[in-house]
């Protein structure tokens, strides 16, 4: 039997298939919002408050009179760019920390495990109003919030990934051809930690864009009229039993994004880590 | 005759415990290599042979430590060289075969680029120019189809063609020495003949001195030209090889010959040393070996209860450790 590829089994994984085509939807209409919907998303319209969904406007109107489908087209935007945003907010600082705790002097590790540990002992919530608090609402700000609660948990996992791989003897070997600490740490460290990391990103990095949009919904992250999910949940709560379609739709939006993204992410831990490929067979 | 390319002189190299004491893997071992030569180091697990090699490449990790010694590799004090000097050293004048071959490997990279990582690093050679180079040592190391095999993943490799990669890596800038940890061991027996054979074929080439940790003496008695038998940190003999074969001085040595299974003699029951290695986180007082010795001699007088043997040196380079082999009156 032929060892099939991880990016194989990937294609032929059932959840990866349903989650990456939705995710691929969200895609397509973040870069294609314009052309997908014929009206202006923060274009107010006094005239046609609060139309119920039907031919004219497909998910009706808010209370301002802007068309519903057009602002959830235009939100894929900032879904999937505070997405990527967070990722980087709190993968970058946490990969770079936890390889330096990993392969560095005693007293580093036990730094910035101590930091990662003060962090974690925050609720997750009260971290980023505080942050907030300290830097003022806004998108920027909501990133950096949500950034720095992640970061930790990155720390964790990039430390002992790489004190266990330490101990593997072609780190040994790598020593004792003169490969330098950071020659070892980019190619055969990083590399052989790619897997795991993979994993741990694609199931937080939805959580974090969720956090975000609690930000946004207590009106600490992105502002009034952009057409985020969050921020639109949030204007139209009012109006809950007598224009269900304005909090309705967001909130399926970010349910099917967040559900789309876990389910790649149940299929990359199934495809790329060792332990559950064991379970599996 | 010429300055050795290693010598190593009265290495004890110790790793503290928790409790204070120090087990003392290595334990005062002196050795001499000269370029083109093959040193067979010979011993049973835990007499210190593999920490006498991670000593000489200065890779020895907390709580391991040279506590005392000379290590000099071309005349170079290797005890005193900055740690960068030693990792420019590692690799390009000293090298080392592991015993598992395929975990020695870096799994997430090509073969040949894990090659061609040497001279970039060593000699500073441009990626093209350095991955040429490592499809010609492919093919020095015997490797089939070398410029394809250049780019498999290690764990498309059976355990013999990852030997050849891991011997091709270390081979690659002809350092003048070679250390291999057992490094066929993990092979099955067909091919461990032919990776031995090629090992020495390329140190030959090169001139390069070979440090051979085994415990197995079938290996030894093909490929060495010297023996240092080690036995609890300590070299206990060391002798040219037809010599050690035919008239091993010590008794450990004796023990581990005739612990040989010789093929087509079939004998009553298989012949080991009864007893095992000594704790070694104390001083000895005594012979290290006295405990298991079939030798010894007996009654409260006796040397081997009291005092470590001296070393007594026997023709060009031989020697052993042993009482047996003094005038017993405790002067060598």
């Amino acid at each position: 039997m032929k060892p099939i590829s991880p990016w194989q089994a990937l294609l032929r994984h059932r959840s990866a298939q349903v989650g990456g085509t939705l995710l691929a939807l969200i895609m397509l209409a973040a870069l294609a919002a314009p052309a997908m919907s014929a009206w202006d998303p923060i274009a107010v319209d006094t005239a046609h408050r609060l139309l119920p969904p039907g031919t004219e406007h497909w998910l009706g109107t808010d209370e301002l009179g802007r068309d519903v489908f057009s602002r959830i087209v235009h939100g894929a935007r900032w879904f999937v760019g505070i997405g990527l945003a967070t990722l980087a907010a709190s993968a970058v600082p946490g990969i770079v920390l936890g390889l330096a705790a990993g392969i560095g002097p005693r007293w580093l590790n036990l730094l910035i495990s101590g930091i990662a540990d003060v962090l974690l002992s925050f609720p997750y919530v009260l971290l980023m109003l505080a942050v907030v608090a300290i830097l003022g609402p806004s998108l920027g700000t909501a990133i950096i919030a949500v950034g720095i609660g992640g970061v930790p948990g990155y720390i964790r996992l990039v430390r002992g990934e790489v004190l266990a791989l330490r101990q593997a003897e072609f780190v040994e070997a790598l020593q004792a051809l003169g490969a330098s600490r950071w020659q070892i740490a980019r190619r055969a460290l990083l590399p052989n930690i790619a897997s795991p990391l993979v994993v741990y990103a694609s199931f937080v990095t939805p959580l974090s864009v969720l956090a975000a949009a609690a930000l946004s919904f207590l009106g600490l992250g992105v502002q009034p009229p952009a057409p985020e999910w969050g921020a639109m949940l949030v204007n139209a709560r009012n109006l809950l039993l007598t224009a269900w379609w304005a909090t309705a739709a967001p909130g399926f939006a970010i349910f099917l994004a967040i559900f789309s993204t876990n389910l790649l992410g149940n299929a990359l831990r199934d495809v790329l880590d060792p332990r559950s490929r064991w379970a599996a067979t | 005759m010429t300055a050795p390319v290693l010598e190593v002189r009265n290495l004890r190299t110790w790793f503290d415990q928790p409790d204070g004491r120090a087990v003392r893997a290595v334990d005062g071992v002196d050795l001499k290599l000269h370029a083109g030569e093959v040193l067979a180091l010979v011993g049973e697990s835990g007499s210190g042979k593999s920490v006498t090699a991670l000593s000489v490449m200065g890779l020895v990790a907390r709580p391991g430590r040279i506590v005392e010694g000379n290590i000099r590799l071309d005349g170079e004090d290797l005890r005193r060289a900055t740690p960068a000097r030693l990792q420019a050293l590692r690799g390009a004048r000293m090298a080392m075969v592991f015993q598992q071959p395929r975990a020695s490997l870096n799994p997430v990279q090509r073969i040949g680029d894990q090659i061609a990582e040497q001279f970039i690093r060593h000699q500073g050679l441009s990626r093209h120019a350095a991955s040429a180079r490592a499809i010609e040592l492919l093919e020095r190391v015997e490797m089939p189809d070398p410029a394809r095999r250049a780019r498999d993943y290690p764990h498309q490799l059976s355990g013999g063609q990852a030997q050849r990669v891991g011997i091709a890596i270390a081979v690659a800038l002809r350092p003048a020495l070679l250390i291999a940890d057992e490094p066929t061991t993990a092979l099955d027996v067909t091919v461990q003949a032919q990776l031995l054979r090629l090992m020495l074929q390329l140190c030959h080439e090169s001139g390069t001195a070979l440090l051979l940790v085994t415990h197995d003496l079938g290996v030894v008695a093909q490929v060495a030209d010297r023996v240092a038998v080690m036995y609890a940190g300590r070299v206990v003999e060391q002798a040219p090889v037809t010599a050690l074969f035919d008239q091993p001085q010590h008794p450990y040595t004796e023990g581990l010959i005739a612990s040989l299974a010789v093929p087509g003699q079939r004998r009553e029951r298989l012949i080991d040393i009864p007893g095992s290695v000594p704790a070694l986180d104390q001083p000895f007082s005594a012979c290290r070996f006295e405990p298991r010795c079939a030798r010894r001699i007996e009654g409260s007088g006796s040397p081997c209860r009291h005092q470590e043997p001296p070393w007594v040196s026997g023709s060009t380079g031989a020697g052993t450790a042993c009482w047996l082999r003094t005038d017993l009156s405790g002067n060598p």
